[in-house]
């Protein structure tokens, strides 16, 4: 489906690029958030990433998937704006006798506040190791597609996403103690 | 292999959905304004270079005229004309010449 749309887009129809916005704009909102952790910087640079992909469209060699080579420009647009505002996106640092949260205890949670807890968890966690986990589960990428668009090597990437998971259910532990005890 | 998909079940409630209703209007109206903005430039880097040819052949003839030249212009003799003329002709041909080298740049970093 994307490659109809790429060439309507390379043969000048403007319109057709609103497909891509709508297939991807959430998915990019995602990962940008993994790394900025901000709304509002994340809509702003996810705006710059599809203006980017709309410019680069005709030089687009589909090696990859449209979804891997536009979620690179997302991944790199979003590294170089934490480089630019030099924020400092706190990190979590995972202390290994904290207690892990208990799963039962998580799937009992209404949908909602499992999605809030959720996004909680991942927006807590470092930009690297949310942005694995989001790529990896959420967006289903296998680890070379995830190589492929944070240009991790495979190993990192595992050791990355080890981390995340880990961190994860600490990070959930430690919220369910707050917000609902 | 079961807590490996539980957890990735949990994970897949993680989506989060672009909360700016406009987004789609917005990044289109941003794209079509881009657009328009990197046509103006395509023109005004055609117009400025065919004027700058335009003026730098009329200098040039100017220049043979000038220096062919053998009565005073204005009181003034065909010499020092003719250098006061080949002065300016050269700091013009030079800022133009940046001009249209800066607005090139432009037109390739748009592209």
């Amino acid at each position: 489906m994307d490659d109809i749309y790429i060439e309507k887009v390379r043969s000048g129809d403007r319109e057709a690029f609103r497909y891509f916005l709508r297939e991807y704009k959430d998915m990019a909102f995602s990962v940008a958030m993994s790394v900025v952790k901000d709304e509002f910087i994340a809509q702003e640079l996810v705006q710059d990433s599809f203006v980017k992909a709309f410019n680069a469209l005709p030089s687009f060699k589909k090696q990859s998937k449209f979804s891997t080579w536009f979620y690179r420009i997302v991944v790199n647009e979003a590294l170089t704006r934490v480089k630019k505002l030099k924020r400092e996106i706190l990190s979590f640092n995972a202390e290994y006798d904290t207690e892990l949260a208990d799963e039962s205890i998580l799937e009992s949670l209404k949908h909602d506040e499992q999605v809030h807890l959720i996004n909680e968890a991942l927006k807590k966690l470092s930009g690297n190791e949310s942005l694995a986990l989001r790529l990896f589960y959420l967006q289903e990428e296998s680890i070379k597609e995830v190589c492929e668009i944070t240009g991790w090597s495979e190993s990192s990437t595992k050791v990355l996403l080890h981390r995340g998971r880990k961190n994860m259910f600490i990070v959930l532990g430690e919220l369910m103690k707050t917000e609902f005890y | 292999m079961e807590s490996k998909d539980k957890f990735s079940g949990l994970m897949r409630k993680g989506k989060l959905e672009m909360p700016f209703t406009d987004f789609e209007d917005n990044t289109m109206r941003r794209i079509q304004a881009e657009l328009k903005y990197k046509g103006s430039i395509r023109r005004n880097f055609r117009v400025s270079f065919i004027f700058f040819v335009l003026g730098t052949a009329f200098g040039l003839i100017g220049n043979s005229i000038l220096s062919n030249a053998d009565e005073f212009i204005f009181g003034l003799s065909p010499k020092t004309v003719l250098i006061v003329f080949q002065l300016i002709f050269v700091l013009a041909v030079v800022t133009q010449s940046e001009n249209i080298y800066r607005l090139f740049i432009k037109l390739k970093s748009q592209a």
